[in-house]
């Protein structure tokens, strides 16, 4: 399960950077008002959230197996 | 017997491409490094894994551990260091021999030497101890004996360009020598710790 | 906490607007005595807009402006320039390539460095038409009207990367630091805790390390255009990807656990303090095409503009944090797994 998460933050990391080479190679001579970017941005914030989610699920997981070990 | 047959096959397959005259300096280089990389792996690998268990024991109650391990370093050192004097020979023989500046290259081969001897052995005593597994050793050393290489192929190629002694040359000399103080210096540290048992 | 530095970070490094430059100049050089008409293509100028003002435009060289001698407007983003130059001033200059910087109301200086090229002539005349010469310039340099990134040739919009490549290394270097301390702390104490530590920190900075080579290898691929250039850098940060995948290896292949930790920790010290030397000492001694290095510190104030730092900084702490929580997370999962072991 953890080797999932790296590797969903790995394809996170690189789909940034890839996005922004993208958006380089677009809108050299455009305003930033290229609508791809924008899709690029949402698609990223939202696998950033999935990505805070799971941990966030994690640490409740853990809290409840510590307290559960030291009772 | 194994650097003569590697720098056969090498001898070979340049023939091959019938291209020897035109050997650029980085090509020979690494070619003659890689060759002195295999032929100390094996050597060094065995000093440590042709050992009896009995031995290992019979060490520990004898002597310290550091005395143990720089005995080995010292006996690699020489051992690599004749190795790569060797094969520069053979190499030369079947390969042309395009050394232009000799006493930077003979610098090279004996800091190179003890560079891949040192670097090995502490790999091997590592390996030994995890189940005298050749390939371990092997796949432990690559990644730290990289950056090794790749200095020595740069030094080696500007012994071959050049007769003088320009500062990069002397900056690699001196990295060349400060890689080879660090790494005794951590096998001296460590090697106590890997040892118990 | 870190979730909402790097959700600043990140959206702050798209949404912000990269500031206006010139990108283009035809033609490429020019010769004295003559007057020539350069098409400058620019980008994210606003020349059509009302509130632009005055619109300037000179050759720089030294500190010799030459203003323009006649401007039309073609777009937002094009411009054409009427400029000479006087071959009896072609001695005096400093050098032969021309800066070329424009200033407007809206989008302030711009300038591209080095842009245009002077072809000496042979014979200079004397009767040429000369440029008038500035000496000093009436350059206003406007604050831009909005918070942009600076306009680098070669980056472009890619420059944003910045705010995720470097910190990925940042947060393997500083966990492989972390893991150091740890082996040692280990080899002194014994206390198998520090062994865990050590190893699930390396596990950490070894997937940042990973991500660290895509993003570097994606923003290659689109500013160099290969994914990878035989660079020290670039070279050092593979074998330490190697060295850490190693080390795994080497503690997947050893079963006794105390056995494990001490042989693991010993060459994780080994391999560090090596590794250290040459990834760090090499890069600064050797040219090469990474930024900061090829004798160069590595954030010198040079790279870093103001507005890049203000996204910048947050977005260092935001990636360690993030790395940092991590780790402690797989660390507490092994304790929890090791105190349900006994």
């Amino acid at each position: 399960m953890i080797k999932y998460f790296f590797a969903l933050l790995t394809f996170f990391i690189s789909s940034g950077a890839f996005a922004q080479g993208e958006s380089a190679a677009t809108s050299n001579n455009f305003m930033l008002s290229n609508h791809k970017v924008f899709v690029s941005v949402a698609v990223l914030t939202i696998i950033l959230l999935i990505i805070f989610t799971f941990l966030f699920w994690i640490e409740r997981r853990l809290k409840q197996l510590e307290a559960g070990q030291k009772s | 017997m194994y650097v003569f047959s590697s720098v056969l096959v090498i001898y070979f397959a340049l023939q091959y491409n019938n291209s020897i005259q035109e050997l650029s300096p980085v090509v020979w280089s690494v070619l003659f490094w890689l060759i002195i990389l295999f032929s100390s792996v094996n050597a060094i690998a065995n000093s440590f894994f042709r050992e009896p268990e009995g031995r290992f024991y019979y060490y520990y109650w004898l002597i310290s551990p550091q005395a143990l391990i720089l005995a080995k370093l010292f006996y690699n050192f020489i051992f690599t260091v004749f190795l790569s004097l060797l094969s520069f020979g053979i190499f030369s023989l079947m390969v042309s021999n395009p050394v232009v500046n000799y006493p930077v290259f003979l610098i090279t081969i004996i800091l190179g030497g003890t560079g891949y001897s040192f670097l090995f052995t502490t790999m091997s005593a590592i390996a030994s101890r995890a189940g005298n597994n050749a390939t371990l050793m092997a796949v432990l050393g690559f990644p730290l004996v990289i950056p090794l290489i790749i200095f020595l192929t740069k030094l080696s190629a500007a012994a071959i360009a050049s007769p003088e002694l320009t500062d990069e040359t002397m900056r690699n000399i001196m990295l060349l020598v400060a890689f080879n103080i660090v790494q005794p210096v951590l096998a001296l540290i460590l090697f106590p710790y890997i040892w118990r048992d | 906490m870190c979730v909402i530095l790097l959700l600043y970070v990140v959206l702050g490094s798209y949404m912000v607007p990269l500031s206006p430059g010139i990108s283009k100049v035809e033609p490429l050089s020019i010769r004295p005595d003559s007057i020539y008409s350069l098409e400058l293509s620019c980008y994210h100028t606003h020349f059509k807009n009302p509130g632009v003002g005055k619109i300037q435009f000179w050759f720089k060289s030294g500190n010799d402006y030459f203003p323009a001698r006649e401007l039309r407007i073609l777009s937002d983003n094009k411009i054409e320039a009427k400029f000479g130059v006087g071959s009896l001033q072609q001695d005096s200059l400093k050098s032969t390539n021309f800066d070329i910087v424009g200033n407007d109301d809206i989008d302030g200086t711009f300038a591209l460095r080095e842009g245009i090229t002077l072809i000496k002539s042979t014979q200079p005349d004397s009767a040429s038409t000369l440029l008038a010469k500035t000496g000093v310039v009436e350059v206003v340099h406007n604050k831009h009207q909005f918070l942009a990134f600076p306009y680098r040739e070669i980056l472009y919009e890619s420059i944003r990367n910045t705010f995720f490549h470097v910190p990925m290394w940042f947060v393997m270097t500083a966990l492989v630091f972390f893991s150091l301390v740890f082996s040692v702390l280990y080899l002194n104490k014994g206390n198998m805790r520090y062994d865990i530590y050590s190893h699930q920190s390396i596990v950490v900075a070894l997937v940042f390390g990973i991500c660290g080579l895509a993003t570097g290898m994606v923003w290659a691929k689109n500013t160099w255009g290969h994914y990878w250039v035989n660079d020290p850098k670039l070279n050092g940060a593979a074998v330490g990807v190697m060295i850490y995948a190693a080390y795994l290896v080497l503690r997947g292949s050893i079963d006794d656990e105390i056995k494990r930790a001490r042989i693991a920790a010993a060459y994780n010290i080994f391999s560090i303090v090596i590794f250290a030397l040459f990834i760090y000492i090499i890069p600064r001694l050797t040219d090469s095409l990474h930024p900061g290095n090829g004798g160069n510190p590595a954030f010198s104030k040079y790279d870093l503009d103001s507005s890049l730092r203000m996204f910048f900084y947050p977005a260092c702490i935001g990636w360690i944090l993030l790395g940092f929580w991590i780790f402690s997370i797989l660390a507490r999962m092994q304790l929890i797994k090791q105190k349900q072991e006994l």
